[in-house]
């Protein structure tokens, strides 16, 4: 998987160039949505405080000019996402995999989402994030709770990831990277 | 969707939840005791505390097995985080969290992230045990105190009934675990005043103890000491047994052996001895450690820590009344790492809000 990500990679940053992708982060309050785009733009933790609005920050892996808008998750503030979805190439839905009593609540948010007509089609990357706590569950578990299996008409994929040591985020991206690439 | 609930529920939720904020205990964050002025407007709902937006912050960086943050004005509560918010709130969390923690301490502002971790995730300052269920036994202790002592004359059982809901006024001491004198002075001399206290209540019973804090003090040390009585093989036992009565006040058993009390004053100093240390150093640790690290507030580099981290969010400001234009009404102002720049939400959250304003 690694070497085929990376020679698709890099024949497609030989071929076009720079690409510019624009991205819209999701998820329930506490996912950890800031740390994500802070770990992945400045490569360190920052002590982050509720998102009131949201954050915007563009990261640059493989040459490829990621565009992330990072909304706030907090109940009343959701119905503000859709304002962010125009234009969207894909979705990054964050998730606690150690809060499981919200696992349902995010898992209805996730559908509220994808139901967008907006939406239609654009690929969703989960991050399963916080493997690092005590109680989080496996990314194939979350994938089942999320009823990501019954997804039809998208590309999907479901990356463990912990946001404060880095790892598996940029297995998340590899996997956007070639998405966006099948997509065209 | 989860955690729909009717208007009349969300209202009324909000109305308790807005007088909750408005009440003088809540009033400040109950971690860093500052930022009253903006009101505490975030709470823990598993720890029953309000907080502010920054000290949220770190209580979210700790999981949700260590606390479960929501907004008071941004989130939908159920029953339960209701009812654990009303039970609790700051003073009674405090009294749990910060009982070996000195009194009126400010944690420095740029020590707030070791802080929160060490009181919640470390315990560091937390009464023994798990919180009780119902915390108002915490500062319902505190007021039977002085009535206790008072009617300790009345009969034989009674004084040491006294020592006994005297367990729950511990957390308020730590006070003399600062102190640069060895520990063991303070405990003698104000053990022994207590002796006399009960001694002489049997024939002056209105006699008060000097002040609140001695007499807290006092009882502080003497409570580990009637079980040594009795029973002087459980003595590391019964200190636990102790602390757990805070926590269920029908598991303690009376003593009624007030005279014994006298009458091995000697070898109960030696065998409380023991008990002493473990108070010295389960309030002292702490303590010494906060005097070693915190007595040097290193101020140009906390506002420093602060900055670096609210870089990033003004910044995101920037791009974005460029980029949206009219749209940036709907996506109200970004975090600013040091002001959650509250206010300025209004217009754009008018619909949100409702009556919060």
């Amino acid at each position: 998987m690694g070497a085929y990500v990376s020679s698709l990679l890099d024949s497609l940053s030989a071929f076009a160039g720079q690409k510019e992708v624009r991205i819209v982060m999701l998820g329930l309050d506490a996912a950890g949505k800031t740390t994500i785009v802070y770990k992945l733009k400045l490569g360190e933790i920052v002590t982050t405080i509720p998102t009131i609005g949201f954050n915007v920050e563009t990261v640059e892996y493989k040459k490829i000019q990621f565009t992330m808008w990072d909304v706030g998750g907090q109940h009343r503030i959701r119905p503000l996402w859709r304002h962010y979805f125009q234009n969207v190439q894909a979705v990054i839905y964050v998730i606690d995999s150690a809060d499981l009593e919200r696992v349902a609540e995010a898992r209805d948010e996730l559908n509220a989402i994808l139901a967008s007509e907006e939406l239609r089609g654009v690929p969703l990357l989960v991050f399963a994030n916080k493997q690092d706590l005590p109680n989080a569950i496996e990314a194939s578990q979350l994938a089942n709770r999320l009823g990501l299996v019954a997804l039809r008409d998208r590309q999907w994929y479901i990356q463990a990831c912990s946001a404060t040591s880095g790892d598996g985020l940029y297995e998340g991206l590899d996997w956007m990277s070639s998405s966006l690439k099948r997509r065209g | 969707m989860a955690n729909r609930q009717d208007k009349a529920t969300a209202d009324r939720n909000a109305k308790t939840l807005r007088d909750l904020v408005k009440h003088p205990d809540n009033k400040l964050c109950a971690d860093c005791k500052r930022n009253g002025k903006k009101d505490a407007r975030w709470a823990s709902w598993n720890i029953g505390c309000f907080v502010c937006i920054r000290c949220s912050g770190i209580h979210r960086s700790m999981g949700t097995h260590i606390s479960k943050v929501k907004s008071v004005d941004l989130d939908m509560w159920t029953p339960e985080q209701m009812a654990s918010v009303q039970k609790w709130g700051n003073r009674r969390a405090n009294l749990y969290w910060e009982a070996h923690l000195k009194p009126g301490h400010l944690p420095p502002d740029h020590k707030m992230e070791s802080f929160i971790r060490s009181k919640y995730e470390s315990r560091r300052w937390a009464l023994d045990g798990p919180p009780p269920s119902d915390p108002s036994i915490l500062e319902g202790s505190n007021a039977e105190v002085s009535v206790r002592s008072k009617a300790s004359a009345s009969s034989v059982a009674q004084p040491t009934e006294n020592t006994q809901s005297a367990a729950p006024a511990a957390p308020v001491v730590s006070t003399p675990s600062v102190l640069p004198q060895p520990p063991a002075n303070p405990s003698h001399s104000l053990l022994s005043s207590t002796h006399v206290r009960t001694a002489s209540s049997s024939n002056a019973p209105p006699v008060q103890p000097p002040s609140v804090q001695n007499d807290l003090f006092s009882l502080d040390f003497t409570a580990p000491a009637p079980p040594t009585n009795t029973n002087p093989t459980a003595t590391q036992k019964n200190v636990k047994e102790d602390i757990l009565s805070l926590f269920s006040a029908n598991t303690t058993q009376l003593q009624p052996q007030p005279v014994s009390l006298f009458d091995n004053l000697g070898g109960q100093h030696i065998q409380q001895q023991p008990n002493a240390m473990n108070t010295m150093i389960g309030s002292g640790g702490p303590a010494l450690w906060g005097a070693d690290s915190w007595s040097t507030p290193q101020m140009p580099l906390g506002g420093n820590v602060w900055q670096t981290s609210g870089t990033p969010f003004n910044n995101a400001a920037v791009p974005l009344q460029n980029v949206w234009g009219n749209a940036h009404a709907t996506a109200p102002s970004t975090n600013s790492g040091t002001t959650p720049a509250q206010p300025k939400q209004d217009d754009a959250f008018s619909d949100l809000w409702g009556g919060f304003k």
